[in-house]
């Protein structure tokens, strides 16, 4: 097997690290890139309880059926996508145990299971000052009596379309994007976000 | 003045007819010259004609807000693959393809293109080159009624496709027009690996939910988007067996073991990969398709394996004149949406077995059925030296002026260096039934003798796919 320190982030070309040391303390905003996390796609009926069984018995979190929730058991998330269309989230390590946890637990079934972990990248954006960052680019109500922790939306950010996770109350929020625009993306919000003072977290 | 005229006197009737004072400046530049045309016509002085009220926005706003930051290179998204640094490396140009840059071609230092090109496309034929199809669109098909799927929107049979085989296929609307076309395998009996254009993606994955939710919402198939899940790189050339030999070792290569238009999952440089025998150039090709966090390594690992061959990394212009050379079509090019399988000399594609498929009853037209369509034909200049350019009109009678009856333009045209003389096809009326015929190519005031021929060109019985 290839060495690890070939893979790169899809962030790599601009070196987070020493972007990290470069950047002072105490910013509006922190910035950083949460690189090789596991993102299975899958789909199913969810009024069928064999379905949502078998989803809580490969993972262990709930199925979310709330539109634009997210559930959160230990290190594993699930994010509604759609009615019928889910993303389950964990750690690289979990990827494959994953996929073949839930192929087996759904065993039967019309479901679907397809990896996407390597097609995004995920951009956090922390601090007091990311829902104005946000704002900037995105036509959904970000205030917290509309979207908070454990909420989740697709939509576009300038012109890149994302899914957006609010994950605490800092805010903090975690931004799913397709690699291809994550050159464009990162640089989008790095420039909006000079404006409230910025800190590049180190990966 | 006709405002006046017409008795619109009053300040907010003469905003009303003329609407000046509206908009987002509310009058600032505009109504002043209004108003005092308006004070000259009623021969008072300007402010006893008065002022309109003012809205907001007061103040004028600025395109400035209205633009933001999308400008200069936050205009629009440039979309990149995994191996972009490295092409921006070797000193790439690009060409956007929809969103995408694409590496057009990797000019050496004092090479015009056409020197780039001519040597990206012999090393092709003679060695072996590289070429990152990572933009290709790629959507997931699984389930029991994937095939069933398949069948009812490619033209050709995909039910008895061997498990581990892959195949060419076109996909037409209702019209029975080519709107897409691409490979796909089949991974396992219910699940299939479809790629189809870069610019048509996002439009295929459309087409193929609005048909299973709109039409056949009881066929048992999910179709997930996969474009960016892999990186792509194709190696092809008559080296291409031997350099993948080498940075991939668990898997036998020869051709009994790993025929052309098959797929294997195996490791290269240490990365899991899916291997595609597959071409779009005609010769012995494979697809790597490996994790997009491994797409720069293993790039890298080709390089420096196929170094001892002269490995060659080229752009899509190479690809371009590589495909045209062989007589592959480009959709969208090639193609405008109204041309069938028919029409490009492709019946083969279309089944005469299965009872249905999307396009097959409009098909069934008398229209186009008829001998005398637009067809696909290859075009030989008399001039060897000569490449019109696309988009030249085709013309049988020359008059000493336009207007001249058209019988069709040139779609594809280039320099061929494994030729060495021109190359161009088109699409000519009656076209297949003029095989041999002398036409003539018209543009601006350039007057060009064709001969029109079966669009091959390099290699037409196929033998170089085997190496």
């Amino acid at each position: 097997m290839v060495e690890t320190y070939q893979r790169r982030s899809a962030l790599a070309h601009f070196s987070l690290n020493a972007l990290a040391n470069q950047s002072g303390t105490g910013g509006g905003i922190t910035l950083g890139e949460s690189a090789h996390r596991a993102i299975i796609n899958i789909r199913g009926d969810a009024t069928d309880s064999a379905f949502t069984a078998a989803v809580k018995n490969a993972t262990g979190c709930d199925l979310p059926l709330a539109a634009n929730t997210v559930a959160t058991a230990g290190d594993i998330r699930i994010l509604w996508l759609g009615p019928d269309e889910w993303w389950v989230v964990g750690t690289d390590a979990r990827r494959a145990g994953l996929i073949d946890g839930l192929r087996n637990a759904f065993a039967g079934q019309h479901t679907n299971v397809t990896d996407v972990s390597e097609s995004r990248t995920i951009i956090t954006i922390s601090g007091p000052a990311s829902r104005d960052v946000l704002a900037r680019g995105i036509s959904n109500d970000l205030h917290p009596r509309a979207f908070g922790p454990g909420q989740c939306i697709q939509t576009s950010l300038s012109r890149a379309n994302v899914l957006l996770h609010q994950t605490d109350n800092a805010p903090s929020y975690e931004i799913y994007v397709l690699k291809s625009f994550s050159d464009y993306l990162w640089r989008w919000i790095g420039l909006i976000a000079e404006d409230f003072g910025m800190v590049v977290k180190a990966e | 003045m006709l405002a006046h005229r017409e008795g619109y006197r009053s300040v907010e009737h003469l905003k009303r007819y003329t609407t000046m004072g509206m908009a987002t400046d509310q009058g600032k530049t505009s109504n002043v010259n209004a108003l005092a045309i308006m004070a000259g016509l009623q021969n008072v002085d300007i402010p006893s004609v008065g002022i309109t009220t003012y809205r907001p926005p007061y103040t004028p706003v600025t395109f400035g807000v209205f633009s933001g930051r999308d400008k200069e290179d936050f205009l629009d998204p440039v979309r990149k693959t995994p191996m972009h640094v490295w092409h921006e490396d070797h000193a790439a140009k690009f060409e956007p393809v929809g969103q995408w840059h694409r590496a057009w071609y990797y000019p050496k230092p004092g090479e015009s293109m056409h020197d780039a090109v001519s040597r990206e496309v012999k090393a092709v034929r003679t060695s072996v080159g590289i070429v990152d199809a990572s933009t290709l669109g790629k959507i997931d098909v699984q389930g029991p009624d994937a095939a069933w799927f398949l069948d009812m929107v490619y033209t050709n049979a995909w039910s008895k496709l061997g498990v581990g085989k892959c195949r060419y296929g076109f996909m037409c609307g209702e019209d029975g027009m080519v709107f897409d076309d691409g490979v796909t395998s089949r991974i396992a009996e219910n699940h299939f690996h479809m790629t189809t254009t870069t610019g048509g993606a996002p439009r295929v994955m459309s087409w193929l939910e609005e048909w299973h939710q709109c039409e056949w919402p009881e066929k048992k198939v999910y179709f997930t988007s996969v474009t960016e899940q892999w990186a792509v790189m194709a190696i092809g050339g008559p080296m291409a067996r031997q350099l993948l030999g080498e940075v991939c070792t668990d898997i036998p290569l020869d051709d009994a073991a790993f025929p052309h238009l098959s797929f294997k999952e195996a490791t290269v440089a240490g990365v899991p990969a899916r291997i595609f025998r597959i071409t779009f150039t005609g010769d012995l090709s494979y697809e790597i398709n490996v994790p997009p966090s491994y797409g720069l390594h293993v790039w890298r690992a080709f390089m420096q394996a196929g170094e001892k061959y002269g490995i060659t990394p080229y752009g899509t212009e190479a690809l371009h004149v590589l495909r045209a050379e062989k007589g592959f079509v480009i959709v969208g090019q090639d193609t405008d949406g109204t041309v069938t399988p028919q029409d490009l000399g492709m019946d083969w594609i279309v089944s005469k077995a299965k009872p249905d498929f999307i396009g097959r009853r409009s098909m069934l037209r008398s229209d186009t059925k008829r001998p005398d369509r637009k067809h696909l034909v290859g075009l030989l200049t008399e001039d060897p030296k000569i490449v019109v350019p696309d988009g030249a009109q085709i013309v049988e009678h020359l008059k000493d002026r336009p207007p001249m009856t058209m019988l069709g333009h040139v779609t594809s045209s280039y320099w061929s260096p494994n030729m060495d003389r021109s190359i161009a096809m088109g699409l000519v009326k009656n076209g297949r039934n003029r095989l041999g015929q002398t036409l003539y190519a018209c543009w601006e005031n350039n007057r060009v003798k064709m001969t029109v021929t079966e669009p091959k060109f390099f290699d037409p019985e196929g033998a170089r796919v085997n190496g």
